[in-house]
């Protein structure tokens, strides 16, 4: 048998295979932050910190239904926080008005990008966008959202989106965010309101994710140094 | 919308069937062309070929699961548009390695003679896949039909690089020897 043979032949296998693997496919790992040694360190695009340590306060997931049909969970997360990191940054600049309108097409974004030291290539994007706050990064690097807790994995379009919500009990803000993976990086936006629009937030951010995944190119690979 | 409504439109001639199949899968499509032709431009075209086969064969066709539909006939065509560019000494992504490393487990020489035989081993590496560990099954896939480097396996799952080319050299030893001892001649 030829190798190509075999791999027409494993093209084949059962399909419910195929589909569990998808998920994997697709899916969005953090990568445990001791892993990965820098050599030179920079500040990071995001400066700090924002967010939000929670506490739970209730259990059941959201359930979004989208204009597509997918219906999507939000679940709650113990805490969600976004740090700085630490990771080789040579330059940034302010996201240019034609690489925005390449990669988000009709979605309004402000956001500066950066470049990694020594080989000058895009390795985040940090910014808001339509109102939500976005962050883009190379997926080789560590995420610099710790999500603490379960989170849920959806499907959009038939991509794997990890949607969680948090709740900060000391003054009742909900923090909601969506993160999946395209090419080689890692796309996270994130809102927050009281916690009595709960519902809303998670289906604004739904909504974005939508926008995001259907009228975007979201091809990263175009921001040069 | 929902598979079940875009094979519908397919099902009647509706040709919104197309955009509404590149609006749910383009990306999942052009993610797994991308894989294997290393290029984005020919990843475009076999993505746009695949809407194609999908409308000449669906009716007959009824799938139940269209990305997997969708998915094997990227696969297929990005593959031909490998061998095509391979044979022009153009391009070609992670492919090249994943055939290389599949070498391993053929001869190189004799064919699967018939589409019975075909259809036997197709059977044979289905039981193989549930007799190995979950996690081994999956990082197979996803290097030998997904065509996912090695590197972001390896993040996917947590493991290291060193790690899942360890697990992916255990499986294809284990697969060889899984069917030379069912009868196969690879």
């Amino acid at each position: 048998m030829k190798k190509e043979e075999l791999f027409n032949i494993i093209g084949e296998v059962d399909e419910q295979k195929i589909l569990k693997a998808n998920k994997i496919f697709f899916a969005n790992k953090k990568i445990p932050k001791g892993l990965l040694k820098w050599g030179a360190l920079a500040a990071c695009l995001i400066i700090t910190v924002v967010s939000a340590i929670g506490v739970l306060t209730k259990k059941q997931p959201v359930i979004v239904t989208l204009s597509n049909g997918d219906e999507i969970n939000f679940n709650i997360s113990e805490s969600i926080s976004i740090h700085s990191l630490d990771i080789p940054i040579a330059d940034s600049r302010n996201l240019s008005k034609a690489e925005a309108e390449s990669i988000f097409e009709t979605c309004n974004i402000e956001a500066y990008v950066s470049f990694e030291e020594g080989s000058y290539e895009f390795i985040t994007l940090d910014g808001t966008i339509d109102g939500f706050s976005i962050n883009v990064n190379r997926k080789d690097i560590p995420s610099c959202v710790e999500v603490e807790g379960e989170e849920s994995l959806s499907y959009i379009n038939g991509i794997p989106v990890n949607l969680g919500y948090s709740v900060i009990k000391s003054n009742a803000t909900a923090v909601v965010y969506g993160e999946f993976s395209v090419g080689n990086y890692r796309v996270h936006i994130e809102t927050a309101g009281d916690k009595s629009n709960l519902e809303i937030l998670c289906k604004k951010v739904a909504d974005e994710l939508l926008k995001l995944l259907e009228n975007s190119s979201l091809d990263f690979e175009q921001i040069k140094y | 919308m929902k598979d079940k409504d875009i094979v519908n439109l397919y099902l009647q001639r509706n040709k919104n069937a197309i955009n509404e199949t590149d609006l749910k899968y383009g990306r999942y499509c052009k993610t797994i062309a991308r894989n294997i032709l290393g290029n984005s431009e020919d990843a475009e075209e076999c993505v746009n070929d695949t809407y194609l086969h999908t409308w000449n064969s669906i009716p007959p066709k009824k799938p139940k699961a269209l990305s997997t539909y969708l998915g094997k006939i990227t696969r297929n065509l990005s593959f031909d548009k490998f061998r095509y560019n391979n044979a022009e000494k153009r391009g070609g992504g992670e492919i090249k390695l994943v055939l290389d490393e599949l070498e391993e487990c053929v001869s190189g020489n004799e064919s699967v003679e018939n589409e019975l035989n075909k259809q036997h081993l197709i059977n044979e590496i289905n039981s193989f896949l549930n007799t190995i560990p979950k996690e081994s099954c999956d990082i197979f896939l996803c290097r030998y039909w997904y065509v996912m480097s090695v590197c972001d396996i390896a993040k996917q799952f947590g493991i290291t690089e060193n790690n899942t080319s360890v697990i992916l050299n255990r499986t294809r030893n284990k697969l060889k020897a899984y069917l030379i001892e069912r009868g196969f001649e690879l």
